[in-house]
């Protein structure tokens, strides 16, 4: 007698054709951010690139050639400013592969995105490497974006958070193209569209629910209660698109997946409105995905009906 | 240390050792530390008393109840918080490690140093809510 454990049901698309269609998707994002920032840009993408696939190849040869390493690789890459050293791409990519994949058991098995962690990590273990001309003034600040511009400054207009001509990350350069690979993604189902439309809404909401906080010094009153630079600004496209929408890091049921994205909104726009941290979202999708089993514990108790996970990670 | 570094040791505590029955009594640990801490008439008394309740309210699991009133808690309020904190993040860090697939985990990495790699990823993750 042979046994078999789930899941039975193949959607269909492996994991060369997911990494890929992901990889296009991010295709427009990744030109954008060459274009806008030149040079510098892709050298940080092909260290990042480099990075995750060699470690790939030394760890886990059958998987390095499925497009997985380079999808982490990408994904960190663009959660880079563009004023960080090409080493920390190079060694934020052994990172992702090493420590946020392949220390829980490799593909399908992690338990945070590979490419958050990695930057987490970096940003704890080296701060000050993030940085050349910015001024960094406490532990864990991620980089300068449109929403750490000084309280004294304008804010920024839509046309230069669109054209990226507020400084970011090299992800914050187009913000229009990550929204068409997201889009894109989404209408071929390779994601499930209830985590980014869910996080924006919640985003939304939270930008002009939550109240003024007078503790934190250095946040433009302009930031407050304004969704659309919340929404365009930072890395809350990049999030909602490509990293929460992981399927080894999100939840299983639907329902899951809703509360997963609210979570991961509140904690995003609880960083950015009552802490000094810039950006949040990084950090929000770890604390996300940290709450991955305890919500698929009580959605699957609940009866909601469980979706297939494909065992892929980007 | 901080309420926010006695919580994380607490959790590396509570995974040393086996959870007896009453172990959800330790949540008391950060109220009772604010409680015995407020009252002047105790004076040279206070942290020993406090240190005895600690052990009291889950004797097996004395280490994590020490750990939880180290920390000076500035208000009932942060007391409360920090016990609700540690509550929390004890089921996020126990439901964490139930997911981990020991088998796949590279042999070395087994263990202690995967705990300690998610333990260490809660920490800073967790770590800017702490201004809140």
């Amino acid at each position: 007698m042979s046994l078999f454990t789930g899941p039975l049901i193949h959607s269909g698309k492996t994991n060369r054709m997911m990494m890929t269609l992901v990889l296009v998707s991010l295709t427009p994002a990744l030109i954008a951010a060459v274009l806008h920032y030149g040079f510098t840009a892709a050298l940080l993408v092909i260290c990042a690139l480099a990075g995750t696939w060699l470690t790939e190849l030394v760890l886990d040869r059958q998987h390095a050639f499925d497009g997985s390493a380079l999808v982490t690789g990408l994904l960190f890459a663009l959660l880079l400013p563009v004023s960080a050293p090409w080493w920390l791409a190079f060694l934020g990519g052994v990172l992702a592969t090493g420590l946020g994949k392949h220390a829980f058991g490799g593909l399908g098995c992690n338990l945070f995105n590979p490419a958050a962690l990695s930057r987490v990590i970096l940003m704890a273990l080296i701060p000050g490497a993030w940085f050349v001309s910015t001024a960094v003034t406490m532990d864990g600040i991620t980089t300068a974006s449109p929403l750490a511009r000084e309280s004294s400054m304008l804010a920024p207009t839509l046309a230069e958070l669109l054209s990226g001509s507020t400084p970011g990350t090299l992800g914050q350069a187009a913000p229009l193209a990550v929204l068409a690979g997201g889009l894109l993604l989404a209408s071929l189902r390779t994601i499930d569209w209830r985590i980014p439309l869910t996080f924006l809404a919640a985003v939304a909401f939270l930008a002009l629910l939550l109240p003024a906080s007078e503790r934190i010094a250095g946040h433009a009153p302009w930031l407050l209660g304004n969704p659309l630079i919340h929404i365009i600004g930072g890395g809350t496209l990049l999030a909602a698109f490509f990293m929460l929408t992981d399927p080894v890091t999100a939840p299983f049921a639907p329902v899951g997946r809703i509360i997963f994205a609210i979570i991961a909104a509140l904690a995003m726009m609880l960083i950015r409105y009552y802490t000094p941290y810039p950006d949040g979202a990084v950090l929000a999708i770890l604390i996300a995905n940290a709450c991955v089993p305890l919500i698929d514990r009580f959605t699957l108790e609940l009866g909601a009906a469980p979706r297939i996970k494909t065992p892929q990670s980007f | 240390m901080t309420p926010y570094d006695a919580i994380f040791l607490a959790l590396l505590a509570s995974r040393c050792i086996n959870r007896p029955q009453q172990w959800w009594l330790v949540v008391l640990a950060p109220l009772l530390s604010f409680v015995i801490g407020s009252l002047e008439p105790l004076g040279r008394l206070t942290e020993p008393l406090t240190a005895l309740f600690a052990v009291a309210l889950a004797p097996r699991w004395a280490p994590v109840g020490l750990l939880l009133v180290v920390p000076e808690y500035s208000s009932l309020t942060e007391s409360i918080v920090a016990a609700a904190a540690w509550f929390l993040l004890d089921a996020l860090f126990g439901s964490l490690l139930k997911r981990v697939n020991e088998d796949a985990v590279t042999p070395h990495l087994r263990g202690w140093p995967i705990q300690l790699l998610i333990l260490g990823v809660l920490y800073y993750s967790f770590l800017p809510l702490v201004w809140i």
